[in-house]
């Protein structure tokens, strides 16, 4: 639909929604409506308001030197040189660079590991935060198998302490997702976490895509077939979501209709008496049909291989592309079928048999899928592993080569890194340290792949968020005044 | 060998009791079957690391020393590789738990209304065929403690050797004291009551009637008593609590409740070990002083709840530097074979490397009353050993034998067999 954008509603958008979608009122005598202009060959109208973001600018250029830069864009540098200023890195490269900018903070690192910043594809930061209160449980909107109509963002609590703890190491971006509970849980979050939001639209990453939560396999019908609710089995939850997407066809079409409808009417002149029915809004179908046009990219959390392959029926029969298929312990059975398809698996090193869908986990899993060409991504869903997935990413790694797979390190950085920038649609962005690029960098005391390592710093846009040396006061207000701190034990 | 912190020469050893009998050379009276282990960097946890041959037969280090023994014996080239005592995890469900989410799979616990379930033994229901337990194997884990879960008082750890075996009575330890793993206040477990003063009420309670039934079993079985809070085998099994003869396990995190466990344990004279310790290392001095041992994972740095607000990473190291007994626990039973990353990351964290080992191979034996036999590379302990391609905390590093009392174990396992499964597939 030309007149309102996919993009729905923030807190501020949902304010503005109804002027937004005013339609053709008031129109002077003899002009066309400004609704028209999108129809006629110009502009659409402005896609909603949301929240301000969080301003956050680098002081300073900064300059690395001396440490082995590892790009997750193929070339490691031994040592190199990273540069970055205003926020975007301005030069990468082996030894150092051909000139050090006016003011530029220059860390002198031998020894020392830079990677591109951490990314995790599948968090609950802020929708299951810390203190683990019921209060505080926001990450299922469990009251209906389908709610493509709710937003992440709007239960992340951005005082989660765990957003720091991330932070620390190493993470610069990351998917904030509702939980599995649903067939169609919402949609996710991809956020920036950097320090000082109070509302979590502050921390949204500029220009990254819309994404959606799926679920499969046992959680929904666990949940709702507990209730005598449909879906209590597979085929129920195949059926409700097809029933979905049937649904979110017609209201594509509907739209289109309406385009085609209002194309027509401005071309006549707009007369008065004439203008063609607005389809109702929903916000549901919105998030659906914003998947169809491709302008949302679905994430589901699948775990077997038959559930996967199902998926990817839908998604044919339907026409959408997934983009991510999530804790898919079984994918290294369909790697071949990812690979065609171009669906990156984000999953664990090591997790298994906490449920029967994932007893056939295998830590060779996400190197299998690097050598068939699938996008492997190593995610945490965890609230401490999110803090170590350079340490889950080796244990991957790790077991492919004894396992007789050919990889290398810049294989392995790419799971927690750029691979999981295009799982997300920010691989323009971010994800690898080349010019122009978003300045998100890590530099580790070790080797990132040792179990001894950890950050050193972590730049955020450039920022420094986290500096070993200079330990800060906590981020979260929650973590402020408690007895570690008033007792200066922290 | 990629790893930094492991080689000879190189280590800040912890300070250590006794030197013990690594640089001995002591003939145990065996014939045959023996197998040696040669150039290996061999970390007894006694001792410092050194660089000897260490032979098995029996079950037993057999002999430690320089060259060779003069019995035949076969030889295991340990070169640029590093031997360590088999790993413990202390609180698992090994054995007990096929898949989290069925339940017929699970036997941790008792699953019964009454809180009380001091004689409830998770490891009488033991399953050797599990495919968890080669895993664990593989992964250099020799031996844990199946711990059960729910209740009040959970129930009876079990010491388990993780031998490859038809037969739980070989893989059971039978000199492991006994244990009785509890919760110590509301946050596990709510129907006790939703005070933690109601939880030391209960306390307080049984063991008043266990020494009750102690003083007169005699009148209990003629009924001849006032009613008592537990049923006569829970009664039993607390007796050794009350004696001293059995270690009380409890779960506790927050600062002021570990503080009330260790005042409890004082008042009342029972022998107790800490896991969870969330908050631990602000009370360190005082498990130092007492002794107490505490099971801590170092990944949880969160607060997770209220009871852990002060949780932190480097809790086993600061627990460590002031003398205190550490483990580390990660409680996890699927993923046990994660534990030696657990000790790694408590390496970051600031601990010792060889405290790191230590804590999740002597104290785990000593918590069972096992630290004479178990735990260490002497002669004439249990040959529970592992053999390293590299820093056995490293993740780049995994095992590449394992013996368990003495026997080389297979370290195939059924995630193995997938990957050759699929490994050709198209």
């Amino acid at each position: 639909m030309v007149r309102s954008t996919f993009r729905a509603a923030t807190w501020l958008a949902l304010s503005s929604a109804l002027v937004a979608c005013g339609g053709a009122q008031s129109a002077d005598e003899g002009e066309l409506p400004a609704v028209c202009d999108a129809y006629l060959g110009g502009e659409p109208e402005a896609p909603f308001q949301r929240a301000v973001p969080l301003p956050v600018s680098q002081d300073a250029p900064v300059v690395i030197t001396g440490a082995t830069v590892m790009t997750a864009a193929g070339d490691v540098y031994e040592p190199g040189y990273v540069v970055f200023e205003d926020g975007a890195l301005t030069g990468v490269g082996a030894g150092d660079p051909d000139a050090i900018p006016d003011g530029a903070v220059v860390y002198d690192r031998p020894g020392a590991f830079v990677t591109p910043g951490i990314i995790d594809t599948h968090s609950h930061l802020g929708v299951y935060p810390t203190p683990y209160v019921p209060a505080h449980s926001d990450g299922n909107e469990a009251t209906g198998p389908m709610t493509p109509q709710v937003e992440a963002v709007h239960s992340v609590w951005p005082q989660d302490p765990g957003f720091q703890r991330a932070v620390e190491g190493g993470i610069t971006a990351l998917q904030i997702l509702p939980g599995s509970a649903n067939l169609i849980g919402g949609r996710g979050f991809v956020m920036k976490p950097h320090d000082g939001a109070l509302n979590a639209e502050e921390l949204r990453l500029e220009g990254a895509p819309e994404t959606l939560k799926m679920a499969c396999g046992e959680n929904p019908k666990r949940v709702y077939g507990g209730r005598g609710q449909m879906p209590s089995t597979r085929m129920g939850s195949t059926a409700t979501m097809r029933q979905a997407w049937i649904d979110a066809q017609a209201y594509v079409d509907a739209e289109d209709e309406y385009d085609e409808a209002m194309t027509e009417w401005c071309e006549d002149g707009a007369p008065e008496d004439d203008e063609p029915d607005e389809p109702g809004r929903n916000l549901g179908n919105e998030t659906l049909a914003g998947v169809l046009r491709g302008e949302i990219m679905p994430h589901i959390h699948c775990y077997r291989a038959d559930e996967m392959l199902t998926q990817m029926q839908l998604a044919d029969q339907f026409g959408f592309s997934i983009r991510s298929f999530h804790h898919a312990v079984e994918s290294y059975k369909i790697r071949w079928e990812l690979a065609e398809y171009d669906i990156s698996v984000s999953t664990w090193a090591d997790w298994w048999g906490f449920k029967i869908e994932a007893y056939d986990a295998i830590v060779e899993n996400a190197a299998l899928l690097h050598e068939a060409g699938v996008r492997a991504v190593i995610h945490s869903d965890s609230a401490i592993g999110i803090q170590r997935l350079n340490q889950e990413a080796a244990k991957a790694y790790h077991a492919g080569l004894r396992g007789g797979i050919e990889l290398d390190d810049d294989d392995a950085l790419s799971w927690i890194t750029i691979n999981a920038a295009w799982a997300l649609g920010i691989d323009h962005l971010t994800g690898s340290l080349e010019v122009g690029k978003m300045a998100d960098v890590v530099v580790w005391d070790a080797h990132p792949f040792s179990v001894y390592a950890s950050p050193e710093l972590v730049f955020i846009d450039g920022v420094l968020e986290h500096d070993a040396n200079a330990p800060t006061a906590p981020w979260s207000d929650f973590e402020d005044g408690q007895w570690p701190l008033l007792e200066e034990w922290r | 060998m990629t790893r930094t912190r492991t080689l000879i020469g190189g280590l800040v050893l912890a300070a250590l009791t006794a030197p013990g009998v690594a640089t001995a050379t002591t003939e145990a009276p065996l014939e045959s079957g023996w197998t040696c282990i040669t150039n290996a960097e061999v970390h007894p946890v006694t001792g410092p690391a050194v660089e000897q041959t260490v032979c098995v037969a029996n079950g037993i280090v057999a002999w430690m020393g320089d060259g060779l023994p003069s019995t035949p014996h076969h030889v295991v080239d340990g070169t640029d590789h590093v031997l360590t005592p088999g790993l413990v995890e202390v609180n698992s469900e090994l054995g007990v738990t096929e898949i989290g989410a069925v339940p017929d799979t699970r036997d941790g616990d008792a699953g019964v209304s009454d809180e009380i379930r001091a004689a409830f033994r998770a490891g009488d229901a033991f399953n050797p065929q599990s495919t968890l337990i080669p895993l664990a194997r593989a992964s250099g884990i020799t031996s844990t403690i199946v711990a059960p879960r729910g209740g009040f008082i959970s129930g009876q750890g079990l010491w388990v050797d993780l031998a490859a075996s038809r037969d739980i009575r070989t893989m059971y330890v039978r000199d492991a004291r006994p244990m009785i793993f509890a919760s110590f206040g509301p946050n596990d477990h709510e129907d006790v009551g939703s005070s933690r003063a109601s939880a030391m009420l209960r306390y307080r309670e049984l063991l008043a009637d266990v020494m009750a039934f102690m003083a007169d079993p005699a009148a209990y079985d003629a009924a001849a008593m006032r009613e008592l809070s537990a049923s006569r085998l829970d009664l039993e099994a607390m007796a050794g609590v009350v004696t001293g003869e059995t270690l009380l396990v409890l779960r506790v995190n927050r600062r002021a409740d570990l503080r009330a466990a260790l005042d409890f344990a004082g008042e009342e004279a029972l022998d107790i070990a800490i896991l969870g310790g969330g908050e631990a290392w602000a009370e360190a001095a005082s498990f130092a002083a007492s002794g107490v041992p505490v099971a801590v994972n170092p990944l949880l740095n969160l607060p997770a709840g209220f009871s852990d607000i002060g949780a932190r990473e480097d809790t086993a190291a600061r627990l460590h530097a002031a003398g205190a007994p550490v483990i580390i626990s990660g409680g996890d039973t699927h993923n046990i074979r994660n534990l030696r990353q657990l000790a790694g990351n408590a390496v970051r964290a600031g601990m010792p490397w060889d405290a790191a080992l230590e804590a999740i191979t002597l104290a785990p034996a000593r918590l069972a009353g096992l630290g004479d036999t178990y735990g260490a590379i002497e002669v004439g302990r249990v040959a529970n050993l592992v053999l390293w391609d590299g820093d056995p905390f490293e993740l780049s590093s995994a095992a590449t034998h394992v013996w368990i009392q003495g026997e080389a174990q297979p370290l195939e396992h059924r995630q193995g067999a997938l990957f050759e499964r699929y490994r050709d597939s198209r």
